[in-house]
């Protein structure tokens, strides 16, 4: 019987993304700095809506998703657990997915007039933090 | 026997006139059983008129309303004994003591009593049995309320507006409680708040009600989706009639349009009106919600 | 519900030791300076509205802290049928209620019996229930007005005012007033639904709702009818009562001098002694005969006609009539001690009433105390079957002796010797039954007497008709008619028949519940009313235009054929009053 993983993450009120957004977010972001590591169980819906304070339905769809998207597995009786890291994105997806996602923080850039270069510098430093902490 | 019908409420063509305003206006609504569903709209929109007349306490002028599947006008007391009903003034007889009213709800509710509900609800609140209700104050009374509701552990529990009055404490443990068998069949609630962050946490269903008519049935995030936010340097005044407009605003020189259900055919629109740069960005679901409701409101000019 | 009905009488409980302890010293103290027990009706009657108005004060507040939605939600969404809840609520109420009213009533006559020697019949306990049940009387009225849509709420209440114009006695006058308490519970019982603001929906609380709003609405259009119409009349001076009655009339007659009344009546008369009368009638004196009585004592009956009580000066000793025994019963006031009891030869038939001059009246005895030997003696009595209606009147040396079948006139010294003695100087059987009689007029001939009879009871703004009839007595004690003239009605004959073209059925409804469970009442007994033809006519026109009336709504609001149908049949039988609680009610279609 595998004991459950902690899971920090939280729910920001003022986020424009949609709360299922933030859980898919949060978990991956778990996952990839190695906070949560392959194998590793993670809570129950109940136990993830009670935490964060929210409808258990709002984290199944969640769950589903990351799921749906490799980055966990169920093992039936057992629960859901981190998957092995697989590339299930094929190189044009996954360049696909870079533009779309450079374009929107483009997008927020522009919106709130940050300078370019000063953006840059942050997305950079947040990556190499990123590292730092999977390292670690 | 009642059948097993799938939806928690019902109404067919609904209409319930207040004087010469239409209070609800042809209503068609259908919420299946099991989830929660969150219900908002202006004051006026209707809210508190649909829920007399799902109860049974008001009749309206015509269509019918359904809850649980047993029409709202002859609701026996059986059926009484799944619902629960919880509204903002949390009425209670003044003269009647905590502990006379606790001894009365679980007697009436004996077969069902959720102590465990009650309990912990009643937990943020200091109450002693020999205090009568009126010397309570109004976020005890709520507060008790609520747990009185919960320990009865409905099938379908109808809150008109549950949390306001409601410490931070108290708000937390009296969701901590609606969540607690959300998932399940056999518990639907309906709700009714102005508290957008709280039908974000909560809702699977977001019914907007405006004016006595539906305008949406869906999961918030599908509703938030249908609108985003377009920041675009439009010369002049720009144009003047924009289909699906729901605000407009012109800060510093610069045009934020709050658009419904638009796509990349708006970018191409607002370019042909001499735009050169324009952003898109989503909309918070309380932003959303409140540029949806006052889309018809005459704003301040830009 | 046994817990509701446990927090509402705890809700009321100070109230309830409160008024109950104000309510018992109040009695108490009324014990020591009067005999509540022998006051005049007029004085219970007050004592009774006084008990209504708690009950409805006490109804109306209680109801009211239910009667806002929000607040009616949470009392009637449980899981319990709404009956239940009203019995619970109705319950406490009306507990606390009977406790504050018969606990200090109780008190009163347990007390009453055990000092100076006072005692208290049967019927002084039947009173105190009459009370309790005159308070939860109101009490349902309060409920029913704080609940019921304001719209036609207050109209089904006005019927409840009904039986205080009733004609019952004793026993059955707790029956009628039982009868009316249930019928309210039962209205009240059926305004406790979900929907507030909607008539009910059974098609019997529905039709009980409909026919008290309709009697309400009859008893608004005649009650209020009439008073509106009278004002009117008398702004523009022309009011019969309130100036110069036309000449002939019926206000006139009875406004009129006895003499020329004789004259007047006797100028149309064929006799051909008629002048030689009328002669007479200038030179002699005219004696009024004292009118019919309107209540005579009944044993057993609730209050009183008027005190049962008399004094005798000489002995200090007060006499009380006991109902129970049918004896009056001495008290000496110096000492209060028992001065026995004090009876007639042969009974009392009834309980006797004191008319004025130490005589008393009972059945068809006329009594008389006699000071000197301290007793009642029979002086008169009557045939059998004939009961005296009106005090004795002097008339010369002769006094009259009023039945409801004849005028007797006998020797006045017959007060001294009773009638073995001095039997009836004339018999005069009455040409219409006493209760229309208005006045009687009489004047000494040569040869006899000349009686004037004037009916006119109901005919002045009522549908009865009115004429004076001059019967002449002879020396040997015959009699005959030798006058007759119709007086003409001052009031318009569509202001006289009002209650027969706004709805002869509710009239004849109204009558009934007056009149139920009546004792002997002299003024009841009254010439048969002719309606004429035109208002028949005229109220069959109304009824069908009431019905078309109902019908037209009915359409309107889509009732359905077999709920309109059955109120515009309902309208076409009670008439205009049945179109108004239709159009209040406003009923919908029952799903």
């Amino acid at each position: 019987m595998s004991r459950t993983a902690p899971v920090a993450i939280a729910i920001a009120t003022g986020d424009p993304r949609p709360i299922v957004r933030q859980i898919i977010d949060a978990i991956r972001r778990q996952i990839s700095t190695g906070e949560l590591s392959v194998g590793d169980k993670l809570p129950s819906v109940r136990g993830l809506a009670q935490q964060l304070g929210i409808n258990p339905n709002t984290v199944s769809k969640s769950y589903a998703q990351l799921a749906a998207e490799g980055w966990l597995e169920s093992r039936s009786g057992l629960g859901l657990f981190v998957a092995v890291r697989r590339d299930q994105l094929s190189t044009a997806e996954r360049e696909r997915r870079l533009g779309e996602a450079v374009d929107r923080f483009v997008s927020e850039v522009i919106a709130i007039r940050y300078p370019a270069d000063e953006a840059v510098a942050a997305v950079a430093g947040a990556l190499d933090a990123l590292a730092l902490a999977k390292r670690a | 026997m009642t059948t097993m019908s799938d939806f928690a409420i019902e109404t067919r063509g609904l209409t319930r006139l207040h004087g010469r305003k239409r209070a609800i206006d042809a209503l068609d609504l259908a919420l299946p059983r099991g989830g929660i569903h969150a219900i908002i709209g202006a004051n006026g929109a209707g809210k508190t008129t649909l829920f007399r007349i799902l109860l049974g306490f008001l009749s309206p002028d015509s269509g019918e309303a359904f809850v649980l599947g047993r029409p709202s006008a002859t609701l026996n007391s059986e059926d009484r004994r799944r619902i629960g009903f919880v509204n903002e003034e949390h009425s209670m007889p003044g003269w009647v003591t905590v502990a006379a009213v606790l001894a009365m709800q679980r007697r009436l509710y004996a077969d069902r009593w959720d102590a465990r509900a009650f309990d912990t609800v009643i937990a943020s609140f200091d109450l002693s049995p020999a205090q009568r209700i009126g010397q309570l104050s109004r976020g005890e009374r709520a507060g008790f309320n609520l747990a009185l509701a919960l320990g009865q552990a409905p099938e379908l529990l109808i809150l008109d507006e549950p949390t306001l009055g409601l410490d931070v404490v108290a708000r937390r443990r009296v969701l901590d409680a609606l969540i607690d068998g959300a998932d399940s069949e056999h518990r639907t609630v309906i709700y009714c708040s102005h508290q957008i962050e709280e039908v974000e946490r909560l809702a699977d269903t977001l019914v907007v009600l405006e004016r006595g008519t539906l305008r949406n049935v869906s999961a918030p995030d599908d509703f938030c989706a249908r609108i985003s936010q377009w920041i675009a340097d439009v010369p002049f005044k720009g144009p003047d009639a924009i289909p699906g407009l729901l605000q407009h605003r012109k800060i510093d020189g610069v045009h934020h349009y709050t658009m419904l259900d638009a796509d990349t055919g708006f970018a191409d629109f607002l370019r042909d009106h001499g735009a050169k740069t324009i952003q898109t960005m989503p909309v918070p679901l309380d932003r959303a919600v409140d540029a949806y409701l006052t889309r018809n409101h005459a704003g301040p000019a830009a | 519900m046994f817990e509701l009905y446990k927090a509402e009488c705890r809700r009321f409980r100070w109230w309830a030791l409160g008024i109950g302890a104000v309510h018992a010293g109040l009695l108490l103290f009324f014990d020591r300076v009067v005999d509540p027990l022998q006051q005049p009706a007029m004085v219970y009657q007050l004592v009774a509205g006084i008990y209504a108005v708690a009950g409805v004060l006490l109804g109306l507040f209680q109801a009211a802290s239910y009667a806002r939605i929000n607040q009616w939600i949470a009392l009637l969404h449980r899981p319990v049928s709404p009956r239940r809840v009203f019995v619970a609520i109705a319950g406490g109420s009306a507990t606390m209620l009977v406790a504050a009213v018969l606990v200090p009533i109780g008190l009163l006559l347990v007390c009453h019996g055990l000092t100076g020697n006072r005692f208290v019949d049967m019927r002084h306990w039947l009173l105190g229930l009459s009370g309790v049940l005159i308070a939860l009387i109101g009490l349902m009225g309060g409920i029913y007005a704080a609940l019921s849509p304001r719209r036609y709420g207050w109209l089904v209440l006005l019927p409840a005012l009904l039986p205080t114009m009733s004609m019952a006695v004793g026993w059955a006058a707790l029956a009628v007033q039982a009868v009316v308490l249930a019928l309210l519970a039962l209205l009240v019982a059926s305004v406790f639904k979900p929907d507030l603001a909607s008539p009910p929906r059974s098609a019997v609380a529905l039709a009980g709702t409909a026919l008290a709003a309709a009697m309400g609405a009859y008893l608004l259009l005649t009650v209020a009818g009439d008073m509106a119409f009278q004002t009117l009349w008398i702004a523009t001076g022309t009011h019969p009562l309130n100036s110069r009655p036309p000449r002939g009339g019926v206000v006139e007659a009875i406004r009129a001098d006895g003499a020329a009344l004789i004259e007047a009546g006797l100028a149309a008369s064929q006799d051909r002694e008629a002048r030689l009368w009328r002669e007479q009638v200038r030179l002699s004196e005219t004696f009024e005969v004292s009118p019919t009585i309107k209540w005579l004592p009944v044993r057993g009956e609730l209050t009183n006609v008027a005190p049962m009580e008399f004094d005798d000066e000489r002995r200090g000793t007060r006499w009380t009539f006991s109902h129970d025994d049918m004896r009056f019963h001495g008290v000496r006031q110096a000492d209060s001690t028992v001065a026995g009891t004090l009876d007639v030869a042969g009974r009392f038939e009834a309980p006797p009433l004191p008319i004025g001059g130490n005589r008393l009246i009972a059945g068809g005895s006329l009594l008389v105390f006699d000071v000197d030997d301290g007793r009642i003696h029979r002086r008169v009595r009557l045939p059998a079957g004939e009961t005296i209606v009106a005090e004795s009147s002097t008339a010369g040396d002769a006094i009259t002796v009023m039945s409801d079948r004849a005028l007797h006139l006998y020797d006045a010294r017959v007060l001294d010797d009773g009638d073995a003695k001095y039997p009836a100087l004339a018999t005069v059987p009455l040409p219409a039954p006493v209760g229309s009689l208005m006045r009687l007029d009489l004047v000494e001939l040569l040869d006899g007497y000349l009686l004037s009879f004037t009916y006119a009871r109901d005919a002045v703004s009522g549908p009865g008709s009115a004429w004076q009839q001059i019967v002449k007595v002879d020396g040997d004690g015959r009699s005959r008619t030798v006058a007759r003239r119709a007086l003409t009605p001052d009031f318009p004959l569509a202001a006289r028949f009002a209650p027969y073209w706004i709805s002869p059925a509710l009239k004849t409804a109204r009558d009934v519940i007056e009149n139920a469970g009546g004792g002997a009442v002299p003024m009841d007994a009254r010439e048969a009313v002719t309606v004429p033809l035109p208002i028949w006519i005229a109220t069959g026109l109304l009824a069908l235009l009431s019905a078309a009336g109902t019908a037209l709504l009915a359409r309107r609001r889509r009732l359905g054929m077999r709920t309109g149908g059955a109120w515009t049949l309902a309208t076409l039988i009670l008439g205009p009053p049945m179109l108004i609680a239709f159009w209040l009610i406003r009923p919908t279609r029952t799903l």
